[in-house]
């Protein structure tokens, strides 16, 4: 077997932190453990369950922000969105403004506290998936439910590194296009290259704590034992775990362009559709959810040998 | 999962219909009132070439949503703009029609009368007869000096008079201007009011050359910019850029402007401006040094 596949099929080898040539067997590689983990959620629909909960959640904020400047809602919502951002926002079409500002600013206190919880049932789910147990929801989220301070410490670890890495790249951006020695035609790329950036940045960091979270849900260690756990493994494999996660992400791509594009929502020819895309942005980041935790796991099993 | 899935749908399904049909606000008319002002901008950027139909169709347009939501409080808005596609058509009675509909029948709505006074007055401009166009711009100043239009008001009579080639008068409506915006400024408190009068003063001496005065406003603007949280950013780069065109351009006193901004940063070391407004005078002193040494 070993022959044959050194005779018929190419050989590809990556480095790992440690400097090691290391090859890329079929696990190893990122198309495969991608693929199952496309299988097993295609066959295994339960893995969507604390997902679907993630999106209701999402959609049924995004339902209260939508009718926050209209009456009975406004009664309580209206001084407070004269004094945040004027009074401009309470009217059509620039509730639909409004709309997307505050769905942006709840995104990081929402994946801290409620989707850390859901993401950590998620992975337990996959675990007895591939344990081949039949999927015991209720020990599930009770589980979840006893880690649940540490899903939030992990999470909460990612979301400040991504906005404090975000913040020092605007600085060092600031800086960049102030200089005038700076290469000028590395001027608008940098100008205009806010998103792809941020992407980069969030998959990076998801990608160095990508396998915290099945420690602590599979493994059951604490927060600081599943982060050193978590680090002895990805000096092994942080670029392959890089991939597993910029993949699926890069689904969100075609969805980021519209958003940059129909930023002004009194521009659109329907402002509506600023708010339609938010709600297709819940379903997309449910299944790209779905892809990366489920390759992350998947790979961390086979890792583990399990 | 299925019954989740229905059930969380149902959930969202029931909030989205129960909030619809609490609603009683004025939502869906502006809904309709912006998509109608959309057809009308396009309009109002080419009359001429605009067909009758079209016109009629706009007209028809706003009738129809002053009879489907004849208890909302925005049908003043909805009045305004079949006055000012009246004007458009040129039809200067049919408009003036209109903007009467609204004094008469909404006496307290004190924006919309200000506003329905004013396109009153254009009318009469276009009419070519100033002296009811004048009389019309006092009764705002009379009237509704609070308001938005209000507050417009007193340098756009002295524009008319510049654009009827009466300097004088031009000159002493703008000393008007500035007697009223000091009675204001001195009664308002920090009020978004407060600020947008504050900027039309400054407007008014630089109208009269009084460039110390106007610098001593727009410092004052300045220093009271971090107490308005929701402030538009293009204002805060107007103010900025008002203070160094007159202070550089006209006073050519780089020390004048910079000492302004120095100012800015003692008093608001935390702001948020105070960063951009360290940079603009560390870029007026390098500016300073080459003409100081010529």
């Amino acid at each position: 077997m070993t022959k044959r596949r050194q005779v018929a099929m190419p050989v590809f080898f990556f480095w790992n932190l440690l400097g090691e040539k290391v090859e890329m067997s079929e696990h190893r590689s990122p198309i495969m453990v991608l693929r199952t983990a496309y299988n097993i959620i295609l066959t295994n629909p339960v893995v969507f369950y604390p997902l679907w909960i993630m999106a209701f959640v999402q959609l049924f904020i995004l339902e209260i922000f939508f009718f926050a400047p209209r009456q009975p809602l406004a009664g309580f919502f209206a001084p407070l969105i004269t004094n945040l951002h004027g009074e401009t926002f309470l009217h059509y079409p620039y509730n639909f403004a409004l709309l997307i500002k505050w769905f942006d600013k709840v995104q990081i206190p929402l994946y801290v506290f409620f989707d850390s919880f859901f993401l950590g049932a998620m992975v337990l789910i996959i675990d007895q998936i591939n344990d081949d147990k039949p999927v015991d929801l209720k020990k599930v989220f009770k589980t979840a439910f006893f880690r649940y301070i540490h899903l939030c410490l992990i999470a909460a670890l990612s979301a400040g590194l991504i906005l404090k890495l975000t913040s020092s790249y605007q600085m060092a951006k600031k800086h960049f296009l102030a200089d005038p020695g700076a290469p000028w035609f590395l001027k608008k790329p940098v100008f205009y290259g806010d998103g792809v950036v941020n992407l980069m940045i969030s998959v990076l960091v998801l990608s160095i704590f990508a396998f915290v979270i099945p420690i602590i849900m599979i493994e059951k260690k604490n927060f600081f034992s599943a982060l050193v756990l978590n680090f002895k493994n990805q000096l092994k494999s942080l670029w392959l775990v890089f991939i597993l996660i910029l993949l699926p992400s890069l689904l969100y791509v075609p969805i980021f362009l519209l958003r940059m594009s129909w930023q002004k929502v009194d521009a659109l020819p329907v402002p509506e559709l600023s708010g339609a895309l938010l709600v297709v942005s819940v379903f997309v980041w449910l299944f790209i959810d779905a892809m990366r935790y489920t390759a992350v796991t998947t790979y961390y099993l086979l890792e583990q040998g399990k | 999962m299925r019954q989740l899935i229905g059930l969380l749908a149902s959930i969202l399904i029931v909030v989205f219909i129960g909030l619809s049909l609490a609603d009683t606000d004025d939502y869906a008319l502006e809904k309709h009132l912006w998509r109608i002002n959309r057809e009308f901008t396009i309009v109002a950027h080419d009359p001429a070439g605009a067909s009758p139909e079209k016109f009629n169709q706009l007209i028809e347009d706003y009738e129809r949503l002053v009879k489907r939501f004849s208890n909302s409080g925005q049908i003043p808005r909805i009045y305004l703009q079949m006055g000012r596609t009246y004007m458009l058509r040129r039809q200067w009675n049919e408009a003036r029609d209109n903007f009467n509909i609204i004094l008469e029948k909404y006496p307290h709505s004190d924006q919309f009368d200000g506003e329905a006074l004013f396109y009153i007055g254009k009318t009469y401009e276009e009419e070519n007869d100033p002296l009811s166009a004048l009389k019309v711009y006092r009764q705002i100043l009379k009237d509704y000096p609070l308001t938005n239009i209000g507050l417009e008001t007193p340098l756009y009579i002295a524009n008319y008079f510049q654009r009827m080639n009466k300097p004088e008068h031009a000159q002493k409506a703008v000393s008007e201007a500035i007697d009223l915006y000091q009675r204001i400024i001195e009664q308002s408190d920090r009020s978004s009011n407060r600020l947008r009068v504050l900027r039309k003063l400054a407007t008014a001496y630089v109208w009269k050359e009084q460039w110390q005065e106007a610098l001593q406003v727009l410092e004052k603007v300045l220093l009271e910019l971090p107490s308005y949280p929701d402030v538009d950013p293009d204002a805060v780069n107007g103010v900025i850029k008002s203070i160094n065109s007159i202070a550089v351009m006209q006073l050519n006193d780089y020390d004048k402007a910079i000492g302004i901004y120095r100012g800015f940063i003692r008093q608001h070391p935390k702001s948020e401006l105070t960063p951009h407004i360290q940079e603009i005078a560390n870029a007026l002193e390098q500016l300073k040094k080459p003409s100081g040494s010529t």
